[in-house]
């Protein structure tokens, strides 16, 4: 009781201003006026009477002092005043003010930046309640770690377990939607999902309702969908009038039964389905879905995502699986023999299954971090020297009264405010950078990329950074500005020349710091600089100009095999009539495309590894158009022609690479092959294509291979069309023309070849080569500057000294070595200890960011480069201080 | 013999409060002398230790105080002891007996 009054008296008082300090002052007076009254009547003059109180008193200041602390909550107090105090001083030195808070700034603002890319990645949890109860279900065998489930073992999964609260399943799948019959229908992602899908995710729909376990009891009974909260915007205009409304997704009618909230967007990083449909409908909907996809326990398609229950170990889940998958091996020795289940954490999983992002996240965030390392170690050496101009006020301020632990609160406040201001500009500078790396979307009409936003996430993050940043360049120089030595400090003026104290040689690490960060980070950008060149310089095995691209799926129509021809003859036709188109193919994946596939093979004459039955070789369906549209020369044998028909034997086009591998020291022209398992019939090789680029353009030369359309039917084909003169310019005109063919297939992904090259092929590494290097640079100019400051200060401090030496006959240039030669065991160990961690480090960056470690220019030059700016950030000062005139620098002090 | 000494903060406390109870409301500079009086000057406060322990005194509720007038017209600030302040020093008193008291058989043994 008594405690909490005095500590709420305390509290208020804190508002008080200043009447107790007058008060208190009034007090401390009457009562040396009575001693001193005493005093006199005791015998003593009015002088010693004085001097006789005010020792017995002890000190008035620190009296005041600790009265003050008693009378109201010190930190709170101190706070308020520190803080007006780091405002005036801080107002008063603009330039020290502005040059700390712009470098804090960049620094800050770069790591908020790579921050919310990497969050948008890798890091972020999905958007729904409690996201770290998420876990992911894989079934996995020897060869295959993490596979999906098929759709009965998701069922026996969800039935038998009891560690986890919920079971979800569902597959991306991509249908064409139509407000009516009539309408061409465009393409969207989807998501088909298990009944349960809203409720175990607790995502509440913004309007109607989620999907029950009726919507998925009967395949195919339930034509109901949900639509993503920005689809009904863009199509509904967000009426709620949308519920009940029907719509034709491929080609079959559909009623709106409800919204998903905003923020929602599934529980996917790149994939933000459009809409959701119910699992059980999806062989409907997508013409890749098998007949027998529902039932067939070996089809595993499904991915698998659970709610932990709550308080259960992660352990206990994974054995449970693990003895369901047991139980399940014996029930269905055919399909689940070998085959054990492992549950991960959402983030594990993704960890694990794109571990080339994650690491990348790091990565990025490692670098961008020590950018910020600099950054603070520059405004540390900022402040360290003013620290040494403020040793007078510091010691002033010790006398009367102040603690050491009080005037470190005091310049850590300062040091706050700093942060607080850079942290407030790197915000600015994220959001904006972040809304840029935000803007970069995959080429195609999908609804996938990633999401870089400013959020709460984002907002953490930097506060995290600002005040971590806040103790790592504010502590050592206000520990250091507040040792001090009383009588010689008061004395001194503030001027020290002793050149060897300590705190120059923390001065001198600070500078070898940024020199070995600056080097560290230059290599890093060098290296992808280089990566960039070689993917700019590498063939992709065909030519990329007046190529435009136009993608169909005949599926979506519920076109057979021959609707589906004779559509694509007919689309053929029409474009190759149009007076600037020069040719025209169709290919199933486009190289360098989003999607790919592999092909699995087996060669008659090629002797397979012990255990393997077959290969999996890259490859793709193309017609006879193709090449020439590409103009992919095909070095030997023939392209497919009009000989190649459903009935004809059996042929492919091979690349040198796949050629040269399975077929060493022979001719593969004329060689025969099997697609499959091998059951099949015979394929003769007609015809070897040059080697080219397949999955993006740094790969190492990869086997592919061609099977011919005439022999191959897929209902999705891109249409490949090579123009006379600019593509995008008569992009409408073939447009109609397709359209006109049947309004019914839907066109998607119209893009030019170069368009889909530059997005696929050259951003990835210009964007790591271009953040790379301007964080490089940013690093070179932060220790340029850092270096630069520190000289200044330093010979601002030996002005006398250097005014002594020119005095007695030292000429300029060897002033100028003299200053140099201050720096140079720092700039020499920065760089040395900079080159071995880029040799130790670089390693790291060949896997995510696919950039080749040793190169020898890079490790050349970047030291030259180093030691060139260093050089130039310390001449400047230093013949600054060789032009000083002797008579004056004597007289300075 | 006087003894220059950092009186302990308690100890302070119990003093001004059974100083106050003696001598009725009174200044901070009379409380000073009163506890170098009675301690017949073996015990030589700084007296700026004082101010600090009076206010912690009156947060808590123990004193309170008014300005007023002093014997020789000084303006001075009184203090006096409050009900719960009164209450305050007979339970320090009996603390500090008991206190006393054990420490005297642990520094006589051969008495008890």
């Amino acid at each position: 009781m008594k405690s909490l009054r005095a500590w709420w008296l305390r509290l208020t008082s804190a508002f008080d201003g200043d009447r107790p300090d007058r008060e208190l002052a009034g007090e401390i007076n009457s009562h040396l006026a009575m001693h001193v009254d005493d005093n006199i009547r005791a015998g003593m003059t009015p002088d010693e009477a004085r001097r006789a109180a005010l020792v017995r008193f002890g000190g008035v200041e620190q009296t005041k002092e600790r009265y003050r602390d008693r009378r109201g909550v010190p930190v709170l107090e101190h706070l308020f005043q520190d803080l007006r105090y780091a405002v005036r001083v801080l107002r008063k030195n603009p330039g020290f003010a502005s040059a700390a808070i712009l470098t804090l700034g960049l620094g800050i603002g770069a790591n908020a930046a790579i921050f919310s890319f990497a969050d948008a990645t890798a890091f972020r949890p999905p958007d729904v309640p409690r996201p770290g109860e998420l876990v992911r279900l894989f079934t996995s065998t020897k060869a295959t770690p993490y596979e999906e489930l098929s759709y009965p073992d998701y069922l026996d999964y969800r039935s038998r377990n009891t560690t986890i609260s919920g079971l979800v399943a569902y597959e991306n799948a991509v249908i064409s939607l139509a407000r009516t019959r009539d309408e061409s229908p465009h393409l969207l992602g989807a998501w088909a999902v298990s009944g349960n899908f809203f409720t175990v995710l607790e995502v509440e729909p913004t309007l109607g309702r989620g999907f029950r376990d009726e919507d998925v009891r009967v395949a195919g009974a339930s034509p109901v969908v949900v639509l993503g909260h920005r689809l009904w915007e863009r199509l509904f205009q967000s009426d709620p009038a949308a519920i009940g409304a029907h719509v034709t997704l491929s080609g079959h009618d559909f009623t709106i039964v409800g919204v998903a909230p905003a923020g929602f967007g599934g529980t996917e990083l790149y994939f933000h389905p459009d809409l959701y449909v119910p699992l059980t409908m999806i062989r409907k909907l997508s013409s890749g879905v098998a007949a027998d996809a529902i039932d067939n326990r070996s089809s595993r398609w499904l991915t698998v995502v659970g709610r932990l229950r709550p308080g259960t170990r992660l352990q206990r889940a994974t054995a449970e699986a693990a003895s369901i998958a047991a139980q399940l091996a014996q029930s269905f020795p055919d399909t689940s023999r070998d085959r054990a289940a492992i549950v991960l954490p959402e983030l594990t999983a993704r960890a694990r299954l794109d571990s080339g992002g994650v690491q990348g996240a790091f990565i990025m965030l490692g670098i961008v971090g020590l950018v910020l390392l600099m950054a603070c170690a520059n405004v540390a050496n900022l402040m360290l020297a003013r620290a040494t101009g403020r040793t007078r006020e510091m010691a002033l301020r010790l006398a009367v009264g102040a603690s050491r632990g009080r005037l470190i609160q005091q310049l850590m406040t300062e040091g706050l405010l700093l942060a607080t201001a850079g942290g407030g500009i790197g915000l600015l500078l994220g959001a904006w950078t972040g809304s840029f790396l935000g803007s970069i979307t995959m080429p195609t009409d999908l609804p996938i990329g990633a999401e870089a936003r400013l959020d709460t996430r984002l907002l953490l993050f930097t506060l995290a950074v600002t005040s971590a940043t806040a103790v790592v360049f504010g502590l050592a120089p206000a520990l250091r500005s507040t040792r001090i030595d009383l009588a010689a400090d008061l004395k001194a003026f503030g001027r020290t020349t002793d050149m060897r104290s300590r705190r120059f040689s923390l001065r001198n690490a600070l500078i070898a710091t940024q020199i070995a960060g600056s080097i560290l980070l230059l290599v890093t950008a060098g290296l992808a600089v280089r990566a960039f060149m070689k993917a700019r310089d590498t063939d992709p095995g065909f030519r990329i100009d007046h190529v435009l691209l136009l993608s169909f799926d005949a599926g979506m129509a519920h076109y057979n095999e021959t609707q589906g021809r004779q559509f694509y003859q007919r689309v053929l036709e029409q474009t190759t009539a149009l007076p600037d188109v020069v040719a025209a193919g169709l290919v199933r994946f486009i190289p360098l495309g989003i999607s790919s596939a592999t092909v699995n093979l087996v060669i008659d004459d090629y002797q397979m590894p012990a255990g393997q039955d077959r290969v999996a070789v890259p490859g793709t369906t193309v017609d006879a158009g193709y090449w020439g549209a590409m103009r992919t020369p095909i070095l030997r044998g023939r392209a497919f022609d009009d000989r190649d028909t459903a009935t004809s034997p059996k042929v492919a086009v091979i690349n040198e690479t796949l050629a040269r591998q399975y077929w060493p020291n022979q001719d593969a022209l004329g060689k025969a092959l099997r697609v499959g398992d091998g059951s099949g019939p015979a394929v003769e090789v007609v015809g070897i294509a040059k080697d080219g680029k397949y999955g993006y353009v740094r790969e190492p030369q990869q086997p592919f291979i061609f099977l011919p359309f005439s022999q191959r039917y897929r209902s999705a084909m891109t249409m490949t069309v090579r123009t006379r003169d600019n593509p995008a310019d008569i992009a409408g005109s073939i447009l109609k023309a397709v359209r006109a063919v049947d309004p019914s297939v839907p066109t998607y992904d119209v893009r030019t070849l170069e368009n889909l090259f530059e997005a696929r092929a050259m951003l990835p590494p210009r964007l790591t080569s271009q953040s790379m290097t301007a964080l490089g640079l940013l690093g070179l100019a932060l220790s340029a500057i850092g270096l630069y400051g520190v000289i200044a200060y330093m010979t601002a401090l030996r002005t006398r000294e250097i005014g002594i030496r020119m005095a007695i006959g030292a000429n300029r240039l060897s002033v100028v070595v003299l200053v140099l030669r201050q720096m140079a065991a720092a700039v020499l160990v920065g760089l040395a200890v900079g080159l071995v961690l880029a040799v130790v480090l670089t390693p790291l960056l060949a896997g995510p960011f696919d950039i080749e470690p040793r190169d020898g220019i890079v490790f050349a030059l970047v030291p030259l480069i180093v030691l060139v700016v260093s050089l130039l950030a310390a001449i400047l000062p230093a013949q600054r201080a060789a032009r000083v005139d002797p008579m004056i620098a004597l007289r300075s002090e | 013999m006087a003894i220059k000494t950092d009186v302990w903060q308690g100890t302070l406390a119990l003093m001004v409060l059974k100083t106050l109870e003696a001598l009725g409301p009174m200044h901070g500079y009379g409380v000073a002398r009163r506890i170098e009086q009675t301690s017949g000057d073996r015990l030589l406060l700084n007296y700026g230790t004082l101010y600090p322990a009076l206010l912690k005194l009156e947060q808590e509720g123990y004193i309170a105080s008014e300005w007023g007038v002093s014997e020789n017209n000084r303006k001075a600030k009184f203090y006096r002891l409050t009900r719960a302040g009164r209450k305050q020093l007979e339970k320090e008193e009996r603390e500090w007996d008991k206190t006393t008291a054990i420490l005297a058989r642990f520094l006589s043994p051969e008495r008890s």
